[in-house]
């Protein structure tokens, strides 16, 4: 997926954000997003490329953690590093998070769809359903009954 | 494939955890996800799985999460619940690479005074234990594993005995750990052949109400919820065991009318062609079996320290020693986890160790010892993969 060996010439591709801003990335950082790949395959090489789904600090955002995923490569440690930033996000701001993973699917990146479904998932984890709920902000439509069976039948889940 | 749509960003609630964006308009922008997965929700009552998050974006973050907190995550909302229960979020973990293979065995509690499931093999679980199966204890009755369920299947009450067959099934759904009840069989039955063959589950024969010798076969769809009897075995047959090989049901041991002493014929049915057909070089008197791969694996009574392994692509049985020593009498109970069989021992030996043996190990390394142990006797186990 990453970048290719002779880098060294990259091309550089414009891109603009939903909200106007102007980026220069490297090609082999834009190329990560399948999406822009495809667009470039069409025809839009030469011209800027319109981002009407992304906004600046969002994808400002996605090109740091494209750049971070290309260095962290092979690195057992920077891989730990990055896979465990998710639940620091998703805490101090699940909005961020919500609107960078939305920006990801819909560049079509697979590296970082799979680095941010894992942070939710490694959020997830160990979590009661009450503290999951209340922090996606998800709504209990299960009965008072419903959920003392649930809660009964699952003791070891739940301490 | 993603188009150039302009998805308006627009948060009404800032404050919320998740962004609120508009996809009620526009559920599906991408395509790389699962894009054969459509969303199962009515138009009217949708509401997203993650607020703020494609469903199926949600659904691959949720189908990444450790098998261990399925129940929790189907405590959450009844969504989350109705996702996890569904065979789609198996096939996303498959396509994710997530699957994780428990295995669960029914185990004897002391002195023989019941038992209870348990799970090996799970992270950091040790002997995790199910609730207790609903009715009363049962014997004789059938296990099969369909779509990461497991059924429990007829047979009769332990305490009563044979006088009180019954025909009803539970199934236990491994993800949301509990026990439910299925539709009842046609016919109620003990000691008979059951399993699983392109996603239905079918059961031969065994002993009927009056004790009688059956003949009759049927079959579960579990789209519908139902039996349905078809086409039954040429003559009665019991004691016998099931498996399914390459779309075509397998019916081997016990016995049946009109053959004196054990059965060495093989009724095979093909679900296609409704029909029944048979062979003549079964394995007879099996205290254990177990489908491994595409072959079977018997342990039959007269000798109890060989693996008779049968390969239904040529038909043929090839015999593998137990580097097992001592009495040849001590039977085992198989397992299987991970592409490898384990032996459990039928003797309470504390210093037994599991044996394992994996087929695809190199020759002379196959056999080794398993920390995996039951806390007290096998009575059976089946593996669920989710």
């Amino acid at each position: 997926m990453a970048s290719t060996s002779n880098s060294t010439s990259s091309k550089i591709i414009t891109l603009r954000s939903s909200d106007g801003e102007v980026f220069e990335v490297e090609e082999s950082v834009a190329l990560e997003s399948n999406l822009i790949r495809r667009m470039m395959e069409d025809d839009c090489a030469n011209n800027i490329i319109p981002l009407p789904n992304v906004t600046a600090p969002i994808f400002y955002l996605v090109i740091e953690h494209c750049k971070k995923h290309a260095e962290m490569k092979d690195n057992k440690e920077k891989k730990k590093e990055l896979r465990s930033q998710g639940e620091e996000l998703l805490k101090s701001d699940p909005h961020t998070y919500s609107n960078l993973m939305e920006a990801v699917n819909y560049l079509d990146i697979k590296s970082l769809m799979d680095l941010t479904a894992q942070w939710l998932a490694d959020f997830l984890k160990g979590k009661s359903p009450r503290l999951i709920r209340e922090l996606l902000k998800i709504k209990n439509d299960f009965t008072p009954e419903e959920e003392a069976e649930i809660l009964e039948r699952n003791r070891w889940a739940f301490d | 494939m993603p188009g150039l749509v302009v998805g308006e960003k627009r948060f009404t609630e800032p404050e919320m955890c998740f962004s609120t964006a508009n996809q009620k308009k526009n559920p599906r922008t991408h395509s790389k996800i699962a894009s054969q997965l459509t969303p199962d929700a009515q138009p009217d009552s949708y509401c997203p799985i993650l607020p703020g998050l494609p469903d199926d974006v949600a659904k691959y973050c949720l189908a990444l999460v450790p098998r261990c907190d399925f129940p929790i995550m189907g405590a959450v909302c009844k969504q989350w619940r109705s996702f996890i229960r569904n065979k789609e979020f198996i096939t996303i973990r498959k396509e994710a690479g997530t699957v994780e293979e428990w295995l669960y065995v029914l185990t004897g509690d002391p002195e023989g005074k019941g038992s209870h499931w348990e799970v090996l093999g799970c992270v950091g679980g040790e002997h995790q234990l199910l609730p207790p199966m609903p009715g009363p204890m049962k014997a004789a009755f059938g296990v099969v594993v369909l779509d990461g369920n497991l059924l429990v299947i007829a047979g009769h009450s332990a305490d009563v005995g044979p006088g009180s067959v019954s025909a009803d099934v539970y199934q236990y759904e491994s993800r949301l750990n509990r026990w439910s009840m299925l539709a009842k069989m046609n016919v109620a039955r003990y000691d008979f052949a059951c399993a699983e063959v392109g996603g239905m589950v079918y059961a031969v024969g065994g002993y009927g109400a009056d004790g009688e010798n059956l003949c009759s076969v049927e079959v579960y769809d579990p789209e519908k919820n139902e039996w349905t009897i078809i086409e039954s075995l040429r003559r009665p047959r019991w004691g016998c065991f099931a498996c399914g090989f390459e779309g075509k049901l397998y019916v081997m041991g016990g016995r049946s009318s009109f053959t004196i002493g054990n059965s060495r014929f093989v009724d095979v049915y093909d679900p296609k062609r409704h029909t029944w057909c048979e062979m003549k070089n079964g394995c007879v008197m099996v205290t254990a079996h177990a489908v491994l791969g595409k072959k079977l694996f018997c342990m039959e009574w007269k000798n109890q320290r060989k693996l008779a392994v049968y390969n239904p692509t040529d038909n043929s049985w090839q015999m593998v020693p137990i580097p097992l020593t001592g009495s040849s009498r001590i039977g085992f109970r198989f397992g299987i986890l991970n592409g490898k069989l384990l032996l459990f021992s039928l003797q309470e030996e504390p210093e037994y160790q599991t044996l394992l043996y994996d087929p695809d190990a190199k020759p002379g390394s196959e056999w080794k010892t398993s920390a995996l142990k039951p806390s007290g006797l096998c009575l059976c186990s089946v593996t669920i993969k989710a």
